[in-house]
């Protein structure tokens, strides 16, 4: 140790001490104020109760100037709970981005729209929005067992398929690590240690951009092409389905968590503007359209999403799930989305009321209204 | 940018290299402070599960 006494060591040990010290700083810093807000902290998901969004917008097309997102006392979007909860056909729709439209203001996702649809038909209708951006049918899961079932909601709806996309693993620790052992201690410290949270979130958020599905405005003036061989599509579609089995495996899981809670599940398949289709809006061929940072068109990612979608459908029909292909009934209209995934206000609004009639369909067999 | 170099400067010439995590560290929580002030760090609220 007599190197410490050397004027090299007394110098490496103080920039030791002073970056524990800042790391320290920093750590209570964001215990006390962190402004990213993040969803998951370790294995948990984190809800905001009476959390506002404001955000000035001027390039998502078709959504509001100024977005005024809020969240209420249960961190969900709309209406707060009823005092007579028990007794109201109360509904939780879970699901990612596409359900929770960050970007659209209160009352305009489809969810709530939904709601106010439905209430002419069940007046003691309730309904929320449970989306949280990225959520894959893992978090589903894991939302349903640490919220659903201690709100236990009579139905909840399940519009998924989009973040499941590539997942080969159970979920994202999964695919961050398969040595369980480092998985475990990423998941100890993401729990405990703020900083380690933030950076594990922020190497998410990151990985997840890369898939090229998070929200921006196209533009179909300036759209990229992109021709995949048949060969690639092949060695693509084929690696898809494993991932898809999969997939099936998590909504069982999910099918499995929800009736042992006394909830019973609807499923929803995903839709988007990728499929081989031309755009009813700019007539544009939506096939060719570049996704997932170029490597993928809109024709190849539109089957996957198809054949992610079909394993949702087979699991409905075998655990007798409800079950909506919103994919066959939404039309290819740009005009309803502000990227290729997610809705703008016309969007939601044409969803929520496509979606309308075989859901009231589902409840006037079930509750025999 | 003057700022900076002014800072690195010192550490530089009084050779109290001790500061450079200090430094690091009020760095990013101003940088934390100005994202959150706007909407700018919006998108970084969207994770995976």
């Amino acid at each position: 140790m007599s190197w410490i006494k050397t004027e090299t060591g007394k110098n490496i040990s103080v920039l030791v001490f002073s970056a524990l010290i800042s790391l320290l700083f920093l750590e209570l810093f964001l215990r006390f104020y962190n402004p990213f807000g993040f969803r998951i902290k370790g294995d948990k998901i984190l809800l905001y109760p009476h959390k506002k969004y404001v955000i000035e917008n001027s390039s998502l097309k078709g959504t509001d100037k100024k977005i005024i997102h809020s969240k209420n006392s249960l961190g969900l979007r709309g209406e707060e709970p009823p005092k007579d909860f028990s007794s109201r056909l109360s509904v939780i729709a879970v699901g990612g981005s596409t359900t929770e439209g960050f970007y659209l203001s209160d009352g305009k996702t489809w969810p709530e729209i939904l709601q106010n649809k439905l209430k002419k038909d069940f007046p003691n209708i309730w309904i929320n929005n449970a989306g949280i951006d990225g959520q894959s049918s893992y978090g589903h899961i894991i939302f349903t067992r640490e919220y659903l079932s201690k709100l236990k909601p009579k139905i909840a709806i399940f519009y998924c398929g989009l973040n499941d996309i590539g997942l080969s693993a159970m979920n994202s620790y999964d695919s961050f690590s398969k040595e369980s052992k480092i998985k475990k201690a990423a998941k100890f410290l993401s729990k405990n240690i703020e900083i380690v949270s933030c950076a594990f979130n922020l190497y998410l958020y990151f990985s997840y951009k890369k898939t090229g599905i998070t929200h921006g405005n196209i533009d179909f003036a300036n759209i990229e092409k992109i021709k995949v061989s048949d060969q690639e599509k092949k060695e693509i579609l084929n690696s898809e389905k494993q991932n898809a089995k999969n997939y099936s495996l998590r909504l069982k899981e999910l099918i499995r968590e929800t009736r042992k809670n006394g909830i019973e599940p609807v499923f929803i398949a995903q839709t988007s503007l990728c499929k081989k289709a031309f755009d009813l809006n700019t007539k544009i061929n939506l096939g060719e359209i570049a996704v997932k940072n170029k490597f993928l068109n809109c024709e190849i990612f539109g089957e996957i999403l198809n054949i992610y979608n079909r394993e949702m459908e087979k699991t409905a029909k075998e655990e007798k799930v409800f079950f909506i292909d919103a994919d066959k009934i939404m039309p290819s209209n740009s005009s309803y989305y502000y990227d290729l995934f997610h809705f703008n206000n016309s969007g939601a609004e044409v969803f929520a009321d496509k979606i309308k009639t075989p859901f009231i369909k589902f409840l006037k067999n079930k509750y025999n209204n | 940018m003057e700022f900076l170099k002014d800072i690195w400067n010192l550490i530089k010439e009084r050779k109290k290299w001790w500061l450079i995590p200090a430094v690091i560290v009020l760095f990013l929580i101003g940088a934390l402070i100005f994202l959150s002030s706007g909407s700018a760090v919006a998108p970084f609220i969207y994770t995976v599960f």
